[in-house]
């Protein structure tokens, strides 16, 4: 092998230079495209001041007996006034199954104003991720963002949100009240942030208990139950009835199962609010007002050890199992019961479905609490699981346009086309429930319905409205599924560990984030909570 | 000196030539490495401050929080654990294959295409149908079953041990070939003449393997260990597709807690930190095991 050939200082000379011009060409390069038109960052936005505050044009005609044709009205104009738009595409962007609903309601906007849809499909757990971006990239790729209450706060922060307060009262798009406005309280608790509005809610996702009546109806298991419960076989009212419940149908011999909820790694956090934001009254709220975790505490054990018990009574391998594979077992009829979405109704109801014509559905179960006079009450508490909202890309290109759209596509009418459709629409609003939902609704929900608009009354919220949420849910989410696997492995998990190692990180969560600024976003989000009781 | 003798004159030329490339990979890499360094000593969260210069300026205190942080401690001795299994295990499956299809015999070529394949499938669409096959109905736990004469299904991604497993099986099947692709062509490219004047001199086939052909081999062995070392350590994909990071967190690796840490938590700052730290760790660690393959 040669020696390398020493370097003169020439050479060396003239290379450096070349690297130095190579440099400021690049950087003047880099500067110059980043100030072109459209592709550099936008003004800057942030929440005091009100993002997209008065730039939706209000001089815009108001015509149209219903949201929807508000909104297409209002469509039409603004193509008139930017004919560039004109046989557009509008991109939104949203988790995998929620096309069908999309494509259902999308018909006569397409006709009458000439803009298309076109979908950008994004993996569940992967969707926030890649919606934060345009809070970096500001490409406005998507214009229109499907998202979780979860999201809303960072995505607002961040600017990536467009404020739709003025324009929903310009459209008056319904958001309050009967017969056809958001079931209260999910148009405050799903939406909101920083008292502004930044979606509009299409799926409430208003967890209920689904019960296999079959099993329940056998006059021999309402013998055995009773005579071991000491109480009869009925729907769970508490917590601890929905647990002897799970234990009493757990027959590994028979390949029967108590319970199958959805207990995967990063999203099992929905189904621990579900059983963690009733047991204290008027909320078992997750911060205190100083937003320091209130997970460590004794009811919160009772909780965990409770939530975590429960994988007992569940399939082998259930943890394992994420999305829609966890309401399988279920279809099957191989389980008695679950807390869980409303969406799962579409699989148990499906004409494959085993459990078709056995199911009903009933009130999340709570836990008896000392009431507001001191005496013993039962609060139950539903929880608003995952739940979607239609949002604006505050760096969309056709903005405008982008929040007609919305408008159209969360009308009341409209609405019922996606819950009929495959997918995962879930009722939000009243017109979609109870007995004045329409019967093609009724039929294709079957049992769902009847208790919903009771669930939703009671319905709690995840960790929301606060930024970081996404981050305080999933951390609490691995710890459970740590301590959830022990327990599968006939192990007994240190529930005390897992919730304290939680509120750890949480705290930490919330110094990084500027403590003063989260005790006021929590307080402003947490009077939202339910206070009934039913 | 004229503007004609930047053409004409090779030394000059090529200095001309340099700088379209230093344009490049100024804009593509160098500015975005600064700014990656700046970024890591800020704590800069876009739903604190959206733009990176409005963040506060930390210096080196994300470095030292680093230690501290036992979720990225912990993903990092998994993913050592991963390459410390899958590197030396594909390396000997590798090796033995090439050693072995570098013999003439008839169908070698069209079997050393097929050996490729693997390497060829996108980690995504390997990850997904190793997930299948291990699924409790899936192939892998009904032929155990049906030689062992079990009858419960093996729960591979309930168990952590075995989540990890097939995360490495997954791993070693795919790259494989990779150091298979190395080694044949180096086996296939050495001399011959040292190998046959052993054989004539008596040496038995063993003592030619280990006395004259590894010597030889030094060279592609350390790029073959270096880089697959180093692409394994990357490994995102396949626990990304078949667990998630689960069960609980015996899955997750560093790549995904960078991911997690930048993408779902927003934390950029301190992420950014947490890749510089693994990127000069990586650098020195690769100067040092290089050292033979510059030693000359």
């Amino acid at each position: 092998m040669s020696k390398a050939e020493k370097v003169s200082r020439r050479s060396f000379m003239k290379t450096a230079a070349a690297s130095i011009v190579g440099l400021a060409v690049g950087a003047g390069i880099g500067y110059s495209v980043s100030r072109m038109d459209g592709a550099g960052p936008t003004e800057t936005v942030t929440v005091t001041t009100g993002t997209g505050a008065g730039e939706f044009p209000f001089n815009v005609p108001v015509k149209g007996d219903t949201p929807a044709e508000r909104a297409i009205n209002a469509a039409n104009y603004l193509l008139e006034q930017n004919p560039e738009w004109k046989g557009s595409e509008l991109v939104i962007a949203h988790p995998g199954g929620y096309g069908p609903g999309y494509d259902a309601m999308k018909d006569e906007w397409e006709q009458k104003t000439g803009t298309k849809l076109v979908h950008s499909d994004i993996p569940v757990n992967e969707l926030f991720d890649k919606i934060m971006v345009e809070a970096i990239s500001r490409t406005g790729g998507y214009d229109l963002l499907c998202i979780q209450p979860m999201h809303v706060s960072d995505l607002a922060a961040a600017g990536v949100l467009y404020q739709l307060d003025d324009a929903s009262k310009w459209f008056d798009n319904r958001q309050h009240g009967k017969p056809d406005g958001y079931i209260y309280p999910l148009e405050y608790i799903m939406p909101m942030y920083g008292g502004k509005l930044w979606g509009y809610v299409h799926d409430g996702d208003v967890f209920t208990t689904y019960y296999n009546k079959s099993w329940m109806d056998e006059p021999a298991e309402q013998e055995g139950f009773e005579t071991q419960y000491g109480k009869p076989l009925t729907t769970a009212e508490t917590i601890r009835e929905y647990l002897d419940l799970g234990e009493w149908f757990t027959r590994p011999d028979d390949n029967k199962w108590g319970i199958n909820e959805n207990r995967e790694v990063n999203r099992n956090y929905i189904y621990f609010w579900a059983y963690f934001n009733s047991r204290e009254y008027p909320n078992k709220y997750p911060f205190d007002d100083e937003m320091n975790p209130t997970v460590t505490d004794d009811d919160s054990i009772e909780v965990a050890e409770a939530f975590v018990e429960a994988v007992k009574y569940m399939p082998p391998g259930h943890l394992a199992l994420s999305g829609i594979t966890t309401y399988e077992s279920f279809a099957q009829g191989l389980i008695f019961e679950n807390i869980n979405f409303p969406s799962a109704a579409n699989k148990y109801n499906d004409e494959a479905s085993v459990s078709r014509g056995k199911w009903i559905t009933d009130v999340v179960p709570g836990w008896m609490v000392k009431g507001p006079d001191g005496k013993e009450v039962l609060l139950r508490r539903s929880v608003q699981g995952a739940g979607w909202i239609t949002s604006v890309n505050n760096h969309s290109k056709k903005k405008e346009l982008a929040v007609a759209f919305a408008q159209y596509l969360t009308d009341p009418q409209k609405l019922i086309l996606a819950h009929l459709a495959p997918g995962w629409h879930d009722p939000c609003r009243y017109n979609a429930v109870g007995e004045d939902a329409p019967q093609e609704l009724k039929e294709n929900r079957g049992p769902l319905l009847p208790p919903f608009e009771k669930n939703a009354s009671i319905v709690t919220p995840v960790i929301a409205g606060i930024r970081g949420a996404t981050e305080y849910n999933t951390v609490l989410s691995k710890n459970l599924h740590a301590a959830m696997l022990e327990v599968s492995m006939g192990k007994t998990p240190d529930v005390v560990k897992v919730l304290e190692d939680s509120a750890d990180i949480w705290k930490e969560i919330t110094e990084r984030l500027g403590r003063e600024q989260q005790i006021e976003e929590w307080l402003a989000y947490k009077k939202w909570y339910p206070t009934v009781i039913i | 000196m004229a503007l004609s003798d930047w053409f004409r004159i090779p030394e000059k030329f090529s200095t001309l030539m340099i700088i379209p490339v230093q344009i490049v990979m100024n804009f593509t890499a160098m500015i975005p490495f600064a700014l990656t360094w700046y970024v890591g000593m800020t704590n800069w969260q876009p739903q604190i401050t959206p733009f990176f210069w409005e963040a506060q300026f930390v210096g080196i205190q994300n470095f030292l929080k680093i230690p501290g942080d036992d979720l990225f401690v912990a993903s990092l001795a998994r993913t050592l654990l991963i390459v410390a299994v899958c590197v030396p295990v594909e390396f000997l499956l590798g090796f033995g294959q090439a050693y072995v299809l570098s013999r003439n015999f008839r169908g070698r070529q069209a079997i050393r295409v097929i050996a490729i394949v693997p390497m060829m499938m996108v980690p995504i669409v390997t990850g997904y149908v190793f997930y299948l096959m291990f699924i409790p109905t899936g192939p892998v736990s009904s032929f155990i079953n049906l030689i062992t004469g079990r009858t419960e299904p093996i729960l591979f991604f309930a168990d952590p041990n075995l989540a990890l497993m097939t995360i490495m099986l997954a791993d070693i099947w795919q790259w494989t070939p990779f150091i298979f692709l190395i080694f044949i062509s180096s086996i296939l490219a050495l001399p011959q003449d040292p190998i046959n004047a052993a054989y004539v001199l008596g040496a038995s086939r063993g003592y030619t393997f280990r006395r004259v052909m590894l010597p030889m081999l030094k060279t592609p062995i350390m790029i073959a260990l270096i880089l697959r070392s180093i692409e394994c350590f990357k490994v995102m994909e396949l626990p990304w597709i078949m667990t998630q990071g689960g069960p609980g967190y015996s899955t997750f690796t560093i790549q995904m807690h960078l991911y997690e840490s930048a993408f779902k938590y927003l934390k950029y700052g301190f992420t950014n930190a947490q890749s510089l730290t693994i990127f000069i760790t990586m650098i020195i660690i690769g100067w040092y095991a290089s050292k033979p393959l510059r030693g000359g």
